[in-house]
């Protein structure tokens, strides 16, 4: 087997995961919205926020191939194959979820807004908390493509 | 800083307690402390009341009706509850209309007939069915073998008419329904009837909306003030066998003058105490022009108790570099800047604070934009621009790069604001409660700002940690016994040794991960400018290179890419050093939080 096949399998699960993490999260926030709609329709503005929260784990994961993109040559060494499917397994697997668990603090947010409750701050900060980590796995790849040889 | 506050008693003879109610709502600085629990049902009706006037007002402006003249006389309550009537009118007609219009879609097919003459011909024995079916099953031969009669065809169905002498069923197969109850030109009719009366009511709630907006507007602000009111009078307390009343308020020091002429001249029998923490008295911020902008922040979290410090000026300046740190490019501090300057002209009052803080945060976006070399996305060391390529060559001489300083210069940050925090908590125990329960504080801060000293003078004058050891030692001596043993003067030293133990357990493992908190400030900046720099090549790479068609392709990407990024950059931009100030900086500098706000009894209208 070629070292860039491997390597392409991880930057696919960085890409897909960490996508199909901020799709879910962002359909959560989007649903709640919704419903939270039909009760109070003048916060939407705070709902659109906190929807758009989880979108950035899937960014990550495209930018993180972005940094990678230039390592991805016929050729390349066993080592730095390795390297970029552990920066993308990593950044894969945390943007999934993350992405899935932040989209849930959200939605819950986005009910209690909905419901009258003066929550928009308060939900606005434990969102960010879960995406901790996938801006850590983010900074991890970035950190691991820094140390390839070009 | 918190403004001081005093609480004022009112002794009151209950025949002049209305008038002297009056005016201190007109007077408008006290801050009624309430004494029911429960409010009466008749404040519930008026706060049920006061929403429903809202909802009315809400709609009647989204008809956006270019007011004309506000028509003077308007009696506000009266067109509320003709507007509410209108509202409810126009709900129930158009209920009407939409189950009208499905009656309609469905008979529509059968066109007009007239039921009489149905009737008339079932006396004689002869009954019109209706059957439909779909086209491929309608066998040709039906017409000649059955009496009936195709009426139309519509979304693949045959709709046609048999007609039955007697009882006998002609056992076609065809799915027989249930006949019309009305013939459609009927129908149309009503149709009609109803769009003419939904026309004529909305005619009349855009008169309303032109004209009695103001009107019912202010009917809300008054039956809000006659709320607050009516609160007032339950708030008050009866004293002397219902003779007295008593009422307590909160009133800001800087305001109370205007108060006490108006006691003194009316000899109102009153007391003014200072505020005191236990009495929990409401908080009113008033911060200078920078860290005034920044309160809105600072209340998405909480208010601060009344003994403590407001810690709005103290993160306002971390914020600002956080929030340049995060997002980080100098095209987009730019437009930040430029935009909240022309806005701020433009906006209502209330929206001012907030252009002026996009503005600060502008100013800050540029700035690290300009540090980190990034502008709308171009990265400026690669660029060979005289200063930036001077630089990246020195940082490559140090095998280093802009990158890695950032990385460094955000824990820097990170540390400097968790000492900054930490010294704020030692102030802040010392304001509430003494130097002596500070002493714990005081340790650490000492700790952890020794030990960085220390460490950097072996860096700097590059002598050997090991020949430091003695300062070290001292230092640790020092820094222990207090954190340990003296952390609280006013307990037993047993006692403290314990809770120092497990004050250290948390700060040893809380400090660490608060600092490592503060990677995200890099993490997010780099992926800001990476997203930028996607933008700008995908713009190169697939507008192709047709003469001016490119040009438009590659302006639309960027701009629509730009926006992307600057959106979602921004909001990470804007929540994560929020989330580094509540969590992070709150924590170490010990802010607890609860305050309830400052709102003075006082006319709306």
């Amino acid at each position: 087997m070629d070292p860039i096949i491997l390597a392409y399998i991880g930057i696919g699960l960085m890409i897909g995961l960490a996508g199909i993490g901020s799709a879910f999260g962002v359909s959560m926030g989007g649903n709640a919205s919704i419903g939270a709609l039909k009760k109070n329709d003048e916060a939407f503005g705070n709902y659109m926020v906190l929807s758009a929260l989880p979108g950035t784990q899937g960014l990550y994961g495209f930018m993180g191939y972005f940094i990678l993109s230039g390592y991805l040559v016929a050729g390349m060494s066993w080592a730095t194959a390795a390297a970029i499917f552990g920066a993308g397994l990593a950044l894969g697997f945390v943007g999934l979820l993350s992405g899935i668990r932040q989209g849930q603090v959200c939605a819950n947010g986005i009910a209690a807004i909905g419901s009258g409750h003066n929550v928009f701050g308060n939900t606005l900060i434990l969102a960010v908390f879960p995406e901790l980590y996938a801006i850590v796995a983010f900074a991890a790849t970035f950190l691991i493509a820094g140390t390839l040889p070009l | 800083m918190i403004i001081p506050m005093h609480k004022f008693s009112f002794l009151v003879f209950h025949q002049d307690y209305e008038d002297f109610l009056k005016n201190v709502r007109d007077i408008g600085v006290v801050h009624l402390i309430e004494k029911q629990d429960e409010v009466s049902d008749e404040v519930r009706d008026q706060y049920d009341l006061i929403k429903d006037i809202q909802q009315i007002v809400k709609q009647l402006d989204k008809r956006e009706v270019k007011s004309g003249q506000p028509a003077k006389g308007v009696d506000g309550k009266q067109a509320f509850e003709e507007v509410k009537d209108l509202f409810a009118r126009l709900e129930d007609k158009f209920q009407q209309l939409t189950l009208l219009q499905k009656e309609i879609s469905q008979v529509r097919t059968w066109g007009d007939f007239s039921l009489q003459t149905l009737e008339k011909l079932a006396e004689e024995d002869l009954h019109v069915k209706f059957y439909t079916i779909p086209t491929s099953r309608f066998d040709e031969a039906w017409p000649d073998e059955y009496p009936i009669e195709v009426i139309g065809h519509h979304a693949g169905q045959i709709y046609f008419i048999l007609i039955q002498q007697g009882e006998e069923e002609p056992g076609i197969d065809a799915e027989e329904i249930r006949p019309p109850e009305r013939p459609v030109s009927q129908l149309f009719h009503y149709e009609k009837e109803i769009k003419k009366e939904l026309d004529e009511i909305n005619k009349k709630l855009d008169q309303h909306a032109a004209k009695s907006l103001d009107a019912i507007k202010t009917y809300g602000y008054e039956v809000k003030e006659s709320v607050d009111y009516q609160q007032a009078v339950e708030n008050a307390e009866k004293e002397a066998e219902d003779k007295v009343m008593l009422l307590e308020g909160w009133v800001p020091d800087e305001k109370k003058d205007q108060l006490i002429a108006y006691l003194e001249k009316n000899n109102v029998l009153y007391v003014a105490e200072r505020g005191s923490p236990e009495d929990k008295p409401p908080i009113l911020l008033k911060n200078k022009r920078f860290a005034k902008k920044f309160e809105m922040l600072g209340d998405l979290y909480s208010l601060p108790k009344y003994n403590e410090l407001d810690l709005t000026p103290f993160f306002a300046p971390f914020y600002m570099l956080f929030f340049g740190f995060c997002l980080g490019d100098a095209g987009y501090g730019i437009l930040m800047g430029v935009a909240a300057l022309l806005l701020k002209k433009k906006v209502k009052k209330e929206l001012k604070q907030i252009m002026g803080l996009v503005f600060y945060l502008g100013v800050s976006t540029f700035l690290f934009g300009v540090i980190s070399g990034v502008f709308f996305g171009i990265p400026l060391f690669d660029t060979g621009l005289p200063v930036y390529s001077d630089l990246a060559a020195r940082f490559e001489a140090q095998d280093t790069d802009i990158n890695m300083l950032l990385f460094y210069l955000s824990l820097m940050l990170g540390g400097i604001q968790i000492i900054f925090g930490l010294i704020l908590k030692a102030i802040n125990e010392t304001k509430q409660f003494g130097w002596k329960q500070a002493v714990g504080t005081a340790g650490w801060i000492l700790l952890l700002v020794g030990g960085i000293a220390i460490y950097g003078v072996s860096e700097l004058a590059e002598i050997p940690l090991e020949a430091l050891n003695p300062a070290i030692y001292i230092l640790l001596g020092i820094s222990g016994v207090m954190i340990l043993l003296l952390n609280n003067l006013n307990r037993n030293i047993l006692m403290n040794f314990g809770l120092g133990l497990w004050n250290t357990y948390n700060m040893v493992t809380g400090i660490l991960g608060d600092l490592l908190s503060y990677i995200r400030l890099f993490a997010l900046g780099i992926s800001s400018a990476i997203l930028g720099f996607v933008f700008n090549s995908l713009a190169v790479s697939m507008s192709g290179n047709i003469p001016v068609v490119s040009i438009l392709i590659m302006v639309v990407i960027l701009v629509v890419g730009h926006s992307i990024n600057l959106f979602m950059s921004g909001l990470g931009a804007f929540v994560h050093p929020m989330r580094l100030t509540f969590v992070e900086f709150y924590k170490n500098a010990g802010f607890s939080g609860g305050g309830k706000h400052y709102n003075p009894f006082k006319k709306i209208t």
